[in-house]
């Protein structure tokens, strides 16, 4: 039997729309990634390697298979293109198997190319399978723990996510992709529609042809995407891993006073420099910075953003408006999903700033490497930051 | 719980209740209620989440706690009879697939001689589990004499509530699989690694060892698919039972 040699396709270019964190490899369809239903097919088939090729977000890939056992198979992941050779070649732009399937050219169909997936998936499963999910009637599947409340109509074929909560008068399916933890209130319609992992839908919403995570919600038909800022609309539930924790919080609020004390009599004539930093798709914050004293004196205001709960200790360095621009957009893509921070990696290479040119290399080294952004590790780094003397940030 | 009635919305009118909403909403003061309504959803949800996955955890906290320091004459009767036996290592860690395939150290009591690992290949072809994928003998020549009380009796499992103590394992869950038992787990099988393994679970108490393995596997599964904190607590009680009788143990 040949080893397979997957080829995750480019399309980060193309997603404008969602803007997802992770490659398209990753993307859910039903309840586990796309990547899974290959691997899983090479386990079925007994391939006995699996190579991937990944030019896109490699690392999260990697992340995503590091230190577990699951597939048994060896799998090797390789950022360049090529190392096919003698293998069968896969460009994976479907499920296995699936024939025919045209390439994808733009936003509007990578996301249509996402739902025909989940129909797909869906259509392929069997009774005859054991799934952890149950057949509650022909074609609706639900996950464990799901529940639901009465007065609640599910139309053939639909798949609910574990945990999932469904209040009254809601209307699910045909073609409804409910997933894990989602919590659909009161009348909510879901049609041919995905409603990705715990994602809050509020009262009265319908969804046709639409697909919503988290508070943006994708139209499948026009390609566009809208930022839902009303959270009693729309909502994430998941916990924002930008959030400190309780103790970093407390700690930061200790911290904060005394340390902007000593920062006000170190820089006596001089007003701290003040500049917006936009840490999310919809937030930005003023951050103050003083000239003079070691780092945990200059960023000594920047403690009460920790305490709000806004930033972190140790995290990438918040950036401008500005600053974004600046970036590639693979480099942002991978950034905007870390967390800012008082204290940086890049702080170590003295790097103080995101003008340095070379910021954004320890920046982005920081976000995918799991090991730097370990407690213990960051612990270590504040502590050998914290003190350094930098003439300006 | 389901119905297939066509709602108001698909049949083009919206019913007041929902006229009634979007007007509150484009308000200030709606607004401000439909914000709280929602935050109090949230924190309901997040409580109920709490009880589904959390309650668990600490439940497996103070159950492994209880249980470590209720058999700590076990602990020492046992370690002391081991090591007067053959002067070997008293505990045998063993590399086992955890939640969603993370590999984790197991401990247990060790009731096999020094090299039964090296052995164990010998032995392949008596093999008593079907489907090949776990290795079972009842009258395996590597166990120990005192190996074969404390299997018995489950004594050898005690450690693993250390295990459970630092986050690897729940009291309830499907048994930890080798990684090469792994290896041969098909796309279906591989589901039992959606959950923490644990000390017990469903086939345990239905029978342990005699169940072959793809019994073991629709057990585990069931389980997966019904787990609460309640059905936790029960099968931790049918367990004791079966673990003094050694029912399926050998």
């Amino acid at each position: 039997m040949k080893s397979w040699h997957l080829i995750a396709p480019e399309w980060a270019e193309l997603d404008t729309i969602w803007r997802s964190p992770k490659p398209f490899l990753l993307w859910p369809v039903c309840e586990k990634p796309l990547l899974t239903y290959w691997l899983d097919e090479a386990v079925r088939r007994g391939i006995p390697s699996v190579s991937i090729e990944a030019v896109d977000r490699p690392h999260l890939i990697r992340q995503w298979l590091d230190g577990s056992a699951l597939w048994s198979r060896s799998i090797d992941i390789q950022s360049q293109p090529g190392g096919g050779e003698g293998k069968e070649c896969i460009l994976v732009t479907g499920l296995p198997g699936q024939q025919g399937l045209e390439p994808v050219r733009t936003a509007k169909e990578l996301m249509q190319r996402w739902y025909d997936l989940q129909v797909e998936a869906l259509r392929r499963r069997s009774s005859g399978i054991i799934h952890l999910d149950h057949e509650a009637k022909p074609g609706v599947w639900f996950g464990p723990g799901v529940k639901v409340s009465a007065d609640v109509s599910f139309h053939p074929p639909c798949w609910v996510g574990n945990h999932a909560r469904i209040e009254t008068g809601c209307r699910i399916g045909p073609h409804a992709f409910i997933g894990p933890g989602v919590f659909l209130d009161k009348d909510v319609e879901v049609v041919e529609s995905i409603v990705c992992a715990e994602t809050y839908v509020g009262p009265h919403i319908t969804l046709n042809r639409m697909a919503a995570q988290g508070g943006l919600l994708m139209d499948f038909e026009r390609g566009i995407g809208v930022e839902v800022l009303d959270e009693f609309v729309m909502a994430s539930m998941a916990p924002s891993s930008s959030t400190p924790s309780l103790l970093e919080r407390v700690a930061a609020l200790l911290m904060s006073m005394p340390l902007e004390w000593i920062a006000r009599l170190m820089n006596p004539e001089e007003q701290p420099e003040e500049n917006f930093y936009r840490m999310s798709r919809s937030q930005t914050v003023c951050l103050r910075t003083y000239a003079r004293g070691p780092l945990c004196v200059q960023r000594s205001a920047w403690l009460q953003m920790v305490a709000k709960g806004k930033m972190k200790f140790f995290g990438v360095l918040p950036r401008t408006k500005e600053d974004w621009g600046l970036l590639t957009p693979e480099a942002r893509s991978v950034l905007e999903q870390t967390s800012a921070g008082v204290f940086a990696l890049s702080d170590l290479y003295q790097c103080h700033s995101p003008k340095d040119p070379d910021e954004w290399i320890h920046a982005v080294f920081q976000a995918g490497s799991p090991a730097a952004m370990n407690k213990k590790n960051a612990l270590v780094s504040i502590l050998k930051i914290a003190f350094t003397n930098p003439q300006r940030t | 719980m389901m119905n297939t009635e066509k709602s108001p919305k698909s049949s083009g009118q919206l019913p007041d209740y929902t006229i009634d909403y979007w007007i509150r909403s484009s308000t200030a003061g709606g607004r401000f209620q439909l914000k709280l309504r929602f935050q109090a959803k949230l924190w309901l949800w997040k409580a109920v989440v709490f009880f589904a996955h959390g309650l668990k955890r600490i439940l497996d906290i103070a159950g492994a706690l209880f249980a470590l320091l209720l058999a700590s004459p076990i602990f020492i009767i046992t370690a002391l009879l081991i090591k007067l036996e053959d002067r070997g290592p008293i505990f045998f860690k063993q590399t086992r697939v955890g939640y969603r395939g993370k590999l984790f150290k197991m401990w247990k009591f060790r009731s096999m001689v020094v090299n039964a690992d090296a052995m164990k290949d010998k032995l392949q072809q008596q093999n008593e589990v079907s489907g090949g994928i776990i290795f079972k003998m009842k009258q395996d020549p590597r166990i120990t004499w005192i190996g074969k009380f404390i299997r018995k009796y489950s004594i050898d499992e005690l450690p693993q509530f250390w295990n459970v103590l630092i986050g690897d394992m729940a009291l309830v869950g499907p048994r930890p699989s080798l990684p090469k038992e792994v290896a041969e787990y098909s796309a279906e099988e591989r589901q039992r690694l959606l959950v923490k393994p644990g000390i017990t679970c469903l086939w345990q108490v239905s029978g342990r060892s005699e169940i072959d393995f793809s019994g073991q596997v629709q057990l585990d599964l069931a389980y997966i698919r019904s787990s609460s904190v309640w059905a936790d607590l029960k099968l931790l009680f049918k367990t004791v039972p079966a673990v003094l009788l050694g029912k399926g143990a050998y």
